[in-house]
């Protein structure tokens, strides 16, 4: 794992070329909060959107910033698929990157939530209406 | 348009690039300070396989102070590499700083902050270094100038062979798969037109047809424009379709190279 996280930081030099060259397996990052004694309420699904202006065209940081956050998502699915262990995982660096971003994702909710939980699915993009299969539930982390 | 005048062109697109980019990464600082999700102390787990001197540089670079000084450098090279006439060791030394800063930066994203465009970056910035380093010399212009044409051919026509490998992309419906269910958050009118199955075939054709061509574009005289016209189509689709707005700026800083080699 150590030798190929290393390698992946430079894969800036070394770029693969192939933009979008298949459908396949895409994830969904879904969270839940609670409030402390009542359990955990519904799923929430993050759903990546920005606006597409004539500003953002030259410079688009949220845009950006979001498809950051998608990489990181799909970054942890691949992860999960060459895990050894769940331990493996919940100790990665993209786990708790995920960790966090869920985290950031809850801090204005009033009231303020005690926990909260994420789980990551996926779904293939050519099968859209087989629906999304779970690769990871995770622990319950304190908000 | 001679070797010289083809790089300096380049040069100052590229600086451009570098310029938007720089101040996308600068008004970012929440999510890469140490109250954001891309944390420092989060990422540096990353480098844990480095040796102690890298680390100790990495923690100096990266960390948020570092991160926030790393980029205001970059914006001031950047911006004197606009103004700057000609090449030499100033500009040799401007552009080490930005094709330094570019693989630091990508190196604190995870190896890559938007895929391609960093990469795009890296290897013009890294020719135009290695041209300015060598400003006298003709075979170093000629030498910079065949990597960015390289580069530059391999990212569509590699990209172009893998979608012609690829049966939902022969098939037509790969582009409207991938518009409605990716996850750039697409917008619906995009969703909607391409969820019509002769638009989403034609148009994915389209896109393979010119991808895989692109090479002939050194070869085709006098249709240089037509292919650079096309081309930043292709990439304003990209924005429109996936928000890949950096994508048009680190390529049109490489076109230029079609310019000179197509004569």
């Amino acid at each position: 794992m150590g030798s190929k996280t290393t390698l992946s930081l430079f894969r800036s030099l070394l770029p693969s070329w192939k933009f979008f060259d298949d459908v396949g397996y895409i994830p969904r990052l879904y969270y839940r909060i609670s409030f402390g004694g009542q359990g955990f309420g519904y799923w929430n699904e993050w759903t990546p959107r920005y606006d597409r202006t004539l500003f953002s065209f030259f410079v688009n940081p949220e845009g950006n910033l979001t498809l950051a956050y998608v990489t990181l998502l799909e970054n942890l699915m691949l992860e999960i698929k060459d895990a050894e262990s769940a331990e493996a995982v919940s100790t990665s660096t993209s786990y708790r990157l995920v960790e966090e971003f869920v985290r950031q994702l809850i801090k204005d909710v009033q009231p303020r939530p005690m926990m909260f939980q994420f789980r990551l699915s996926v779904v293939h993009q050519a099968k859209p209406q087989a629906g999304a299969t779970d690769i990871l539930v995770s622990g319950e982390h304190e908000a | 348009m001679s070797a010289r005048m083809t790089l300096l062109l380049i040069e100052k697109l590229f600086a451009l690039a570098a310029i938007l980019q720089t101040l996308e990464w600068m008004s970012l600082r929440p999510a890469w300070s140490e109250s954001g999700v891309f944390r420092w102390s989060l990422l540096r787990d990353d480098f844990r396989t480095f040796p102690a001197f890298l680390r100790g540089f990495f923690d100096a670079v990266l960390s948020e102070r570092g991160f926030a000084h790393l980029l205001r450098l970059r914006l001031a090279c950047a911006i004197l590499l606009v103004l700057t006439p000609g090449m030499g060791p100033f500009v040799a030394l401007l552009l080490f700083v930005v094709s330094t800063s570019t693989l630091l930066i990508s190196m604190r994203w995870r190896g890559s902050f938007n895929g391609g465009s960093d990469s795009m970056t890296f290897h013009v910035s890294l020719a135009l270094f290695f041209a300015a380093v060598f400003a006298k010399s003709q075979t170093v212009a000629l030498g910079s100038l065949g990597y960015i044409a390289f580069h530059l051919t391999l990212s569509f026509f590699v990209s172009g062979v893998a979608k012609l490998a690829s049966p939902a992309w022969r098939s037509g419906h790969a582009l409207r798969q991938l518009v409605t269910t990716s996850n750039y958050g697409p917008p619906a009118i995009f969703a909607r037109l391409l969820s019509q199955p002769a638009l989403s075939f034609l148009l994915g054709w389209l896109i393979i047809v010119f991808e895989c061509a692109f090479p002939f574009a050194f070869f085709m005289e006098g249709s240089v424009m037509m292919i650079i016209v096309t081309a930043l189509f292709f990439h304003i689709l990209n924005y429109c379709l996936f928000g890949l707005n950096r994508f048009f700026f680190a390529w049109l800083a490489a076109y230029p190279v079609l310019f000179f080699f197509n004569r």
